[in-house]
């Protein structure tokens, strides 16, 4: 379902004059992403793990068509992400850890049933997943505009979204975020779930005993580089455990 | 959970859905456009007493000889270079700003859908606005208009927004790089005030400003929509239409590829959702 082969990404500062049209985050060149390669099937939970900033949000938006890589390629379902993009999108839903991403002066429902239709639902399919869907993500008052929610119903309304149209493909940037530990472990659950119906799942998160719990396989990264790729039972296993995971990824980081 | 599910929305459906979720943004703000639309009455009503000091300028008599009439036009033909200036460079700055740009175009939905769904609302808000100028003048202050007159002028209009929203998503296509400082909207505005005969003839500026008020599209879809609707020939604005469709016909396609490139430079440069 998902294939990332030898990707890389570098970021350049931009030309003289784009500069001196508005201020850049760096002025220097950052190697972000370094020969990443993994994949994701059917039924397959795979967790992303790394410290901030070793590179999983830029692996994630580069599957999700957000970014280009510098080299490389990822195909979801067969279709290049850069050169058959709309068909790639149509295959995948994204769970960003951001609280912006929705409209605030519209209700979580109004949200979710437009990016349904976005998604390719026709409005009134969209509008009925939308209502199943809220109520899925404990968000009962459909009246209430996405500006009086907590950062927890934010997220809660990110997961929602995601599965509006039933993408085949799952990528959660830090979907427990801001959630408090009942609710972590009811996306948990819903991940595990998700991935028994037959979706595959690429999920970043900081939390390893989450990841250990739910995922099927474990990536490690750490300045871009993947340093560490198991099997959950197999890191399950080894005689450190989690212990021995934490240790690699501080060994990589040093 | 084996296939992809059957995903039936047409395009026709998201561009209908990107427009209703404008019309509820802006319903949620429940004065703003209400004071905007109020707000057309005081330059019409200006206009009209400025009309009694200018009237039978020998400079009008190609327009049918009343500077009210002339006058009013000139609104219209701002009114919908302003739309089309503006309104893809606002969407962009919007979106980018809320962080529902990367979510947009996270989903699959064609650039040209997200442009044509963009501009749904501030089409219908620009013909309210444009049905509230004609029914003041001619309602209120007692303008006169050829009713044929008003069947031409439709697409003459619309030929007009054709062409500035070519230089409208030209615009938007800066905003992706430059984040903001939007420049063509107050640009197109002052330039179709001075140049393009939006409140006097350009006859009377020296003939170098005249000939930077034909390059304006603006000059063509004001000198269009008077003939359309103050002559006793409205076919005359064929020409303008011409030149009109040639314009959008060049800067469509050139501010399609422009905007594609810059939103590619988003991605590349990840720049994409920053403001």
């Amino acid at each position: 379902m998902l294939e990332v082969e030898h990707v890389s990404k570098r970021f350049e500062p931009p030309p003289r004059l784009l500069r001196l049209l508005s201020r850049v985050a760096s002025p220097r060149t950052v190697q972000a992403l370094t020969d990443v390669s993994l994949s994701a099937g059917r039924g397959e939970v795979v967790g992303l793990v790394g410290a901030n900033g070793a590179g999983k949000t830029t692996l994630l938006h580069i599957i999700a068509g957000l970014l280009e890589p510098s080299s490389g390629s990822v195909r979801v379902d067969g279709f290049d992400v850069v050169a058959e993009s709309l068909e790639a999108r149509r295959r995948l839903g994204l769970v960003i850890a951001d609280d912006r991403g929705f409209y605030w002066r519209l209700t979580g429902m109004e949200n979710l049933t437009l990016f349904g239709v976005l998604a390719g639902l026709p409005r009134e399919e969209a509008r009925a997943r939308a209502d199943e869907l809220m109520r899925q993500a404990d968000l009962a008052r459909r009246d209430r505009m996405v500006f009086g929610y907590s950062s927890g119903m934010i997220t809660r309304l990110h997961v929602a979204r995601a599965l509006i149209a039933n993408p085949p493909l799952l990528l959660l940037d830090e979907p427990t975020r801001s959630l408090d530990p009942l609710v972590s472990l009811e996306v948990g659950r819903l991940v595990r779930r998700l991935a028994d119906e037959g979706h595959a799942v690429l999920l970043s998160s900081h939390d390893l005993g989450e990841v250990l719990k739910i995922c099927d396989r474990v990536v490690v990264v750490n300045e871009g580089e993947v340093v560490l790729a198991d099997t959950a039972a197999g890191l399950r296993a080894r005689e450190d455990g989690v212990s021995g995971l934490l240790h690699a990824l501080e060994g990589a980081a040093r | 959970m084996s296939a992809l599910p059957a995903l039936r929305s047409s395009n026709r459906d998201r561009v209908v859905a990107l427009g209703r979720r404008d019309l509820k943004i802006e319903l949620s703000y429940h004065f703003g456009q209400l004071m905007q639309l109020l707000s057309i009455v005081f330059p019409v009503a200006t206009y009209f007493y400025i009309a009694q000091l200018v009237n039978g300028s020998p400079e009008l008599s190609g327009y049918g000889g009343g500077y009210f009439e002339f006058v009013l036009v000139g609104l219209v033909g701002t009114t919908l270079a302003t739309l089309g200036s503006q309104m893809f460079s606002s969407m962009i700055s919007r979106e980018q700003s809320e962080g529902t740009l990367a979510s947009i175009l996270s989903t699959p939905t064609p650039l040209w859908v997200l442009l044509l769904g963009a501009s749904l609302f501030p089409m219908g808000f620009a013909v309210v606005e444009v049905l509230i100028y004609l029914a003041l003048g001619v309602g209120l202050f007692g303008a006169e208009f050829s009713a044929t007159g008003l069947l031409v002028a439709i697409p003459v209009a619309a030929l007009d927004v054709a062409a500035f929203a070519g230089i409208g998503i030209l615009s938007a296509a800066f905003i992706v790089v430059t984040k903001r400082g939007e420049p063509v909207t107050p640009l197109i505005r002052a330039a179709t005030t001075l140049f393009a005969g939006a409140v006097f003839p350009i006859a009377l500026l020296p003939l170098p400003l005249q000939f930077v008020g034909r390059m304006l599209p603006s000059y063509y879809a004001i000198e269009g929509l008077r003939a359309a609707l103050l002559t006793d020939d409205p076919l005359s604005a064929w020409d303008e239409m011409l030149v009109l469709a040639v314009m959008a016909a060049v800067l469509l396609p050139l501010s399609m590829w422009a905007l594609t490139k810059a939103l590619r430079w988003g991605r590349i440069s990840g720049t994409l959702s920053s403001f």
